[in-house]
């Protein structure tokens, strides 16, 4: 498995990694994507998000653009493609998990793909 | 919202800085947006939760590479760490120590206000800080007349033999008036103290420890009865534990007290002997020890105060009791504290010399990480971080040490009263951190703030380095200084000690031993005792195998036993010379059988010894150097009568070499009669054997049961281990003092090796040029050493200095050694100086191997 070293991720980061897989965005609106996505469920504060992206900067997984911004104090990230081969790695990781699941009748059986 | 906003600005602060800056404005512009408040306050927790995890996680990782930074440089870090745990667990012990034996106070609710009258001794006695002891009657009669004492208790001390039930054995034994124990302010552990009531019974208080080793705790032990001396006691009362007699010259754990004196007693010469009472007073309310002063000083003026007319006018004293057993204990306590700053400044001077040394070295390093881009907070931080791994490692190691190095220490000293129950003490033990921490984290940043001062940028950085140098030739020239002042100390302390064990005491106490015999009634009167009783026991001895001789005596020098003394009258000279009472005609008695000079190898330089029939004859006397200085200092001593009363006069048959009852005093005049055929009621048998004491005390035990078994198991004193006792304060402070000086010197010695080292290390470079150039090796390594050793004098100059204030301190320690002793002064000198070369010359070698063309390459 690649990306031994950092996986599993923990939830909040894989999160984010997978609003900024659609698409660039600043902070603020990473953290409202995932609170839409989980309905509610995962809620990222200010607190816990920057530190992780600080993280995320420093190890090359995403990236400051140099787009253009209505509040001048917002910056916007996008993934890098280290981030998303990271954020795959994971996806793949937990399919393989949920495959697992199924087969073992703690999720209804899937019709196969 | 304002107030929210100030309030999340506020919680920021708790993120570390440089994540503050960087997105404080993106966090706030989030939070704007927020406005439930379940998600603001859930927002505001999180803040703090994470900010508090980060730190915690940037300061673990700055620790873990400071720790990875140290193990790079393995000698350094040994070499720091262990300086600071010979400091900590150096100073920690000699603090507990000191704290157990001198600075606890007294176990008594109103110690500060207790006090001890004396006599002044007059000035024959040398022994000027020994409390001569007064008469009952004397200290009545100052209680009486004086204004400044509520009350007073008196106590004497000796042995006595105790018997419970079947069991026997000789305990320390304190007869005290019934208000003793309430006037020191001492509450029983069980029972009461003697009651004024029922004084007519003779009541006994024992010790917590004799009650738990010879009666099982029990708690029924109230009103049973013990036999001391042949006199029965009611217990009445247990003494607290740890429970000691203030006794002026040390303090004594003592198993029974009685409030009944073992009464006067008069020996068959007819001289007067007066027990050693200890009069303890206490200051009435509203009085303090200045007034109690002035009132005794008063009594000592008005003439016709407390003496009565035809009596001598003694001189009193009274002095706190602290004062009286620790007083001159206080400066030499101060002389160690000083001694052990002393320690602990030129570790940290060392400490903090290392730091500067390394620091200088990571120049190079730093200027690579600041134009990396680490601010110099960064590197402060970096710092401050080594710093600290290296003060916990060292303190760990420290406490370490002193919990190993406390019961050596403890068996290496002489044994002191209270020293033994020394445990190491936390508020010493935090201090002793405390103050080398705070001196290794200056000493680590300081460098720092130079690099901050002379931020120029880029790598050179000259003016640190020279400002660091010459900050480290001072701290070096200062711990010379200081070790230079210990030695000198502990150079005159072992000159007093040498000269001690030197000192000629009139006999040969080698395998000398003293059996002591005392006998009372069941009255409690003394049994007077039959001489034939002694003569046989004593010819017993003789008989056992292995004994050289035994001899009788009445006292024997260092038994510390029994004190005859007496006022002597001259035939023919005036009675204005020879009243009564009169402490300048006070001479010592001692009755002794005809081998006794023999035996204890006393000179008799003119006439004869003791012969067999001296004892049925004509009195005669023997007396000795000292008597006839004082009484016949034109020498013609021999066949003179002296006595101490007119109608039994002694004629002066002999006169022997002086003989020391103490090491440090002079030799009181002294008069040997002989041991007659009159009862007495006591006697030692001084015995030479080179068989030990416990043999002895088995053989002399079954030969007096035989003879005589009511006298019971005498006890055996060693009088070589009685005149060690009399060098054990000495031996206590050479130790001290002696230990510190040699760490000191140690330290001083790393310094200038370290100093050398690095000089050395930091030219390499310019020394290489200078060889290439053709400068002979031999000329740099004179010129390296040479600075070091101008720097070593500066600091033995002023350690010199120190020490002539330093040493006045010790003076009283002193016997016969002057403070400016010269051999001290100048072995001191000798010793640094070929020291500190030494430990130049080793690193300053280095150059011989610099090779000219390697360093040129190197860079």
């Amino acid at each position: 498995m690649p990306f031994e070293d950092v996986l599993p991720l923990s939830p909040r980061s894989f999160y984010i990694l997978l609003v900024l897989a659609e698409g660039e965005a600043h902070g603020y609106a990473i953290a409202q994507a995932v609170a839409a996505a989980t309905g509610g469920s995962v809620q990222i504060t200010p607190g816990t998000l920057y530190p992780i992206v600080r993280q995320m900067l420093a190890d090359g997984w995403i990236a400051e653009t140099t787009g253009t911004n209505d509040d001048p104090r917002r910056r916007t990230y996008r993934l890098s493609p280290r981030g998303r081969r990271i954020a795959q790695a994971e996806a793949a990781r937990l399919e393989q998990a949920i495959r697992m699941a199924h087969r073992c009748k703690l999720l209804p059986a899937s019709t196969p793909a | 919202m304002n107030a929210l906003r100030m309030l999340f600005a506020l919680l920021l602060l708790a993120y570390p800085g440089e994540f503050r800056r960087e997105y404080r404005s993106e966090i706030m512009a989030d939070l704007e947006e927020r406005h439930e408040p379940r998600l603001l306050l859930h927002a505001a927790w999180d803040l703090v939760v994470t900010a508090i995890g980060m730190r915690v996680e940037w300061l673990w990782r700055d620790l873990e590479y400071a720790v990875r930074m140290l193990r790079k440089t393995p000698v350094f870090t040994a070499v720091v760490v262990g300086t600071l745990a010979l400091a900590i667990a150096g100073n920690a012990v000699v603090f507990s120590i000191l704290d157990t034996v001198l600075l606890k106070p007294l176990p008594y609710a109103n110690a500060d206000r207790l006090g001890i009258l004396s006599i002044i001794p007059n000035a024959d006695s040398l022994g000027t800080n020994r409390l001569e002891s007064l008469t009952m009657k004397d200290a009545r009669r100052i209680f009486a007349a004086s204004h400044a004492f509520g009350a007073m208790t008196t106590a004497s001390f000796d042995n006595s033999r105790m018997r419970a039930g079947s069991n026997q054995r000789v305990v320390g034994r304190v007869s005290v008036s019934p208000n003793y124990f309430a006037v020191l302010g001492v509450r029983p552990e069980l029972g009461i103290f003697f009651q004024k009531r029922g004084m007519a019974t003779n009541q006994a208080v024992i010790s917590d420890a004799l009650w738990h080793s010879d009666f099982g705790a029990v708690p029924t032990i109230l009103g049973r009865h013990i036999v001391l001396d042949r006199m029965q006691y009611t217990i009445v009362g247990v003494a607290p534990r740890g429970m000691v007699d203030p006794l002026p010259s040390t303090l004594l754990a003592d198993d029974v007290w009685t409030n009944a004196s073992k009464p006067a007693v008069a020996s068959a010469q007819g001289v007067a002997l007066s027990p050693a009472v200890f009069p303890i007073v206490s200051l009435r309310d509203g009085t303090n020890w200045n007034a109690a002063r002035a009132d005794i000083s008063r009594i000592n003026q008005n003439k016709a105060g407390p003496h009565a007319p035809g009596e001598p006018s003694n001189t009193y004293d009274v002095r706190s009791l602290s004062a009286a057993i620790f007083g001159s204990a206080r400066r030499f306590l101060f002389v160690v504290f000083a001694a052990v700053s002393g320690v602990v400044l030129i570790a940290c001077a060392n400490v903090a010399n290392l730091l500067v040394a390394r620091a200088a070295a990571r120049d190079g390093e730093f200027s690579v990480r600041s134009s990396l881009g680490a601010t110099g907070r960064a590197i402060y931080a970096q710092v401050m971080c080594e710093t600290l791994v290296l003060a916990f490692c060292g303190s760990v190691l420290g406490l370490l040490l002193a919990g190993a190095a406390l019961p050596a220490a403890l068996s290496a000293m002489p044994a002191f009263p209270r020293a033994p129950s020394t445990t190491l003490n936390l508020s010493v033990l935090l201090y002793v951190c405390g103050l080398t921490v705070a001196v290794t984290i200056l000493a680590g940043l300081l460098p720092a703030i130079w690099r901050a001062a002379v931020s120029g940028g880029g790598f050179a950085n000259e003016r640190g380095v020279v400002r660091g140098s010459g900050v480290r030739a001072t701290l070096v020239g200062a711990e010379i200084a200081i070790a230079c002042t210990l030695l000198v100390c502990s150079g005159l302390l072992l000159r007093s000690f040498v000269t001690m064990t030197k000192v000629n005491v009139g006999f040969d106490s080698r395998n000398l031993y003293a059996a002591q015999f005392i006998e009372q009634t069941p009255g409690g009167e003394l049994r007077n005792q039959h001489p034939m009783l002694a003569r046989r026991i004593a010819q017993r001895i003789r008989e056992i195998p292995g004994v050289q001789g035994a001899s009788i005596a009445q006292m024997v020098p260092f038994s510390h036993a029994f004190s005859m003394r007496a006022t002597i009258c001259i035939a023919g000279r005036p009675a204005s010379l020879s009243g009564p009472a009169n402490l300048k005609n006070e001479v010592g008695i001692n009755a002794v059988s005809p081998n006794y000079m023999r035996l204890m190898k006393i000179g008799l330089p003119r006439g004869r010894a003791f012969i067999g029939e001296d004892t049925t004859g004509p009195p005669v006397a023997i007396v000795d150097r000292a008597f006839v200085k004082r009484f016949f200092p034109r020498g013609n001593a021999l066949g003179k009568r002296i006595g101490c009363v007119p109608a039994h006069a002694w004629r002066i048959v002999g006169i022997a070499a002086d003989t020391r009852d103490s090491l440090t005093g002079a030799s009181q005049p002294l008069v040997y009669v002989p041991f007659t055929d009159q009862p007495t009621p006591f006697f030692q048998i001084v015995v030479r054997t080179a068989r030990g004491a416990s043999p002895l005390a088995k053989d002399v035990g079954a030969i007096v049961r035989q003879l005589d078994p009511s006298l019971g198991t005498p006890p055996i004193v060693s009088l070589p281990d009685s005149m060690a006792q009399d060098t054990s304060r000495t031996r206590l402070s050479l130790l001290l003092l002696g230990a510190l000086a040699v760490l000191a010197l140690v330290l001083a010695l790393a310094g200038v090796y370290s100093i050398v080292s690095y000089s050395v290390q930091r030219r390499y470079h310019e020394i290489g040029i200078r060889m290439a150039l053709g400068a002979h090796p031999a000329t740099i390594l004179n010129r390296i050493v040479a600075r070091a050793l101008v720097q070593s004098a500066i600091g033995i100059g002023v350690g010199i200095v120190m020490s002539a204030f330093a040493t006045r301190a010790i003076a009283d320690q002193l016997f016969q050694t002057s403070p400016f002793d010269a051999t001290a002064f100048a072995g001191t000198t000798l010793l640094l100086l070929s020291c500190s070369a030494f430990a130049a010359v080793v690193p300053a070698l280095r150059i011989i191997r610099v090779d000219p063309a390697v360093t040129l390459r190197y860079e």
